[in-house]
């Protein structure tokens, strides 16, 4: 099993995409100087203990899941279309290996470039903003301000990139099996693009659907860190469980099902 | 028959939506056969093999490889294979080395050098350190059997392995696919459209048409025969033809471009050109003629050559 992870990673890693993508973290971590040139900033508090933090929605909304859906198609949709997946599937290997080693990679994957970001962020906030005083973290949307000491800020921010694993892999998953039904890695990304998109409106249109959407779940870290609302959390450990477990025992029995025909 | 059967193939079928791409079919492969699986482009070959190595669900019918059911035995039946499907398929931003890596690893108990092995039978051991984006066809075939090698396998499917390449890297291949039977005793399941790559490396051959099999044997049965097919270029066709009905080592003549093609027993020729010249028929030239597969098809659908 362990093999079967490394063979995975070894394509990730050997990748282009890989480097552009975290070329591309390195710009958006930029975007805030932008910002302070241009005056947008207002008066948010940033300073470099809390810019991780501040990242972090973006990375969730917009970076990760474009990211997680190009790995998906490279894992998944181009390694069919490619005839590559029939290579390791003509040796003893059971489909569902394969598959939960391609999730662990994945997993693997969004680990590391979380833990990329997050030093990035550091990095980046200090040499921009320097250090600052004191954790203040302004949620844009309540516009409530957190304040904590700088340790404890620092284990805020690690817990929250920690626990945004558990919303990026259950989106990852929904991908999974979409992948299976995609004949172009491109194809299926472009869509995952409209699927984040579409989704963020429906949330905007109807509020009332927002439980059931996987984004809404994307602040999970607020919920467990700022908020400390338990009975949210619950919801978003029950929700975010059925969307990982569902599609991943459906992409399960299309892999299973499947002819492999390239 | 005699010997072990390394595969057994049972009464395979399979459509896609509404087209039969294979119907019906089961042969046997002997261990140390070379097994030739000849059929024309479409005539289901691909479609067989990934049925036959598990990548494929038959409809119906089963694929037993070394005594072990695919469908319900799949790692223990798959474990003695190697395999190439269709054109050999590589990462191409991997390395040849790193290539043969990935399937290495999904073999635990394989030790490391076997890599440098299969690279050095295949002589590719000075491009190991390439990426498989910068190889040629050629050289992709033989990473391919490279890898097919890897693990050691008794039974190696390739498909149409000579499919592009040059005279040179045919002959190559077909060498090594020869070479390899002979001393690590593999046993080879090929599948090709050319005829005459099945006389030269292989023993036994089963012919496939649009998912049918039209004939099996050994090769010697079905195509060494103790015939040959010449062509007379005569401006006394009608003459040439009278004189030639009924005589003994004749088979059969038909009309052909600018005179008659005969089908005669192997090495009469000589007496046949003899024969039409002693009956003041003129030749211009008698060439022998290679069988094309659309040719040995038709005789073979004609000459009664069943399956049984
Ligand atoms: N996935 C598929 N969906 C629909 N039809 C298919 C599929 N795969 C193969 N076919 C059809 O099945 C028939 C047999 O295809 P197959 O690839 O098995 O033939 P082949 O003998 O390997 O031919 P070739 O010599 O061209 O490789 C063809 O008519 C092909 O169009
Ligand atoms: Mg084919």
């Amino acid at each position: 099993m362990l093999n079967l992870i490394k063979n995975e990673l070894i394509k990730l890693t050997a990748n282009k995409k890989l480097y552009v993508g975290m070329f591309i973290i390195l710009g958006v971590n930029l975007l805030p100087l932008l910002e302070m040139v241009t005056g947008s900033l207002g008066d948010i508090p940033i300073a470099g203990q809390t810019f991780p933090l501040y990242m972090l929605s973006t990375y969730l909304n917009v970076v990760m899941p474009i990211f997680i859906s190009v790995l998906i198609a490279d894992m998944i949709t181009d390694d069919y279309v490619n005839g590559t997946l029939t290579l390791s599937l003509i040796h003893p290997v059971s489909r569902g290996r394969l598959l939960a080693a391609k999730v662990l990679a994945l997993a693997t994957m969004i680990t590391l470039l979380l833990l990329y970001s997050l030093l990035l962020g550091y990095v980046f906030g200090s040499v921009i903003f320097g250090w600052g005083e004191q954790f203040i973290y302004q949620d844009v949307v309540s516009e409530t301000n957190y304040t904590f000491s700088a340790a404890t800020g620092f284990v805020i921010t690690l817990g929250s990139y920690a626990v945004s694993i558990a919303p990026l892999l259950a989106f990852g998953m929904v991908v999974l099996l979409l992948a299976f039904h995609f004949n172009s890695g491109g194809a299926l990304v472009g869509t995952c693009i409209g699927l984040v998109i579409a989704l963020s409106f429906l949330g905007e249109i109807a509020q009332g659907l927002r439980p059931v959407l996987i984004n809404h779940y994307f602040a999970l870290f607020k919920y467990a860190f700022l908020d400390k609302n338990t009975a949210q959390v619950m919801v978003a450990v029950l929700v975010l469980g059925a969307y990982s477990i569902v599609p991943l025992m459906l992409s399960l029995r299309t892999l299973k099902k499947k002819d492999i025909v390239y | 028959m005699n010997g072990e059967h390394v595969i057994e193939v049972k009464s395979l079928r399979k459509s896609f939506g509404p087209t039969k791409v294979v119907d019906g079919i089961g042969f046997n492969v002997e261990k140390g056969d070379v097994f030739g699986f000849l059929g024309p482009n479409g005539a289901g070959k691909t479609t067989t093999m990934r049925m036959m190595l598990g990548l494929v669900y038959p409809d119906e019918g089963s694929v037993t490889i070394n005594g072990y059911n695919i469908a319900k035995d799949f790692l223990n039946a798959i474990r003695g294979v190697g395999a190439i499907v269709e054109t050999p398929r590589f990462y191409p931003y991997l390395t040849g080395r790193q290539n043969l890596l990935q399937i290495a690893n999904l073999h635990p108990r394989l030790p490391g050098s076997r890599i440098d092995e299969v690279l050095d039978m295949v002589g590719l051991t000075g491009r190991a350190a390439n990426r498989v984006g910068t190889y040629s066809l050629g050289m992709k075939q033989r990473l391919g059997i490279a890898r097919a090698l890897l693990n050691h396998p008794s039974v190696v499917f390739l498909d149409e392995p000579t499919n592009g390449l040059d005279p040179q890297g045919m002959k190559e291949i077909r060498e090594m696919i020869s070479q390899l039977a002979l001393e690590q005793d593999i046993t080879f399941f090929i599948s090709t459209h050319l005829l005459h790559e099945v006389e030269q490396i292989c023993n036994k051959v089963t012919i496939l048409n649009k998912g049918r099999l039209i004939a099996r044997g050994t090769v010697k049965e079905l195509l060494g025969k103790d015939n040959e097919l010449v062509e007379i270029s005569t401006p006394d066709a009608g003459k040439a033809l009278e004189i030639l009905t009924g005589i003994g080592y004749v088979k059969s003549v038909k009309p052909g471009l600018g005179g008659l093609e005969v089908e005669l027993e192997r090495g009469r020729s000589a007496e046949l050109n003899g024969l039409l010249v002693s009956h003041s028929v003129m030749v211009n030239y008698l060439v022998p003629k290679n069988q094309s597969l659309e040719q040995f098809f038709i005789e073979l659908t004609e000459g009664g050559h069943q399956v049984a």
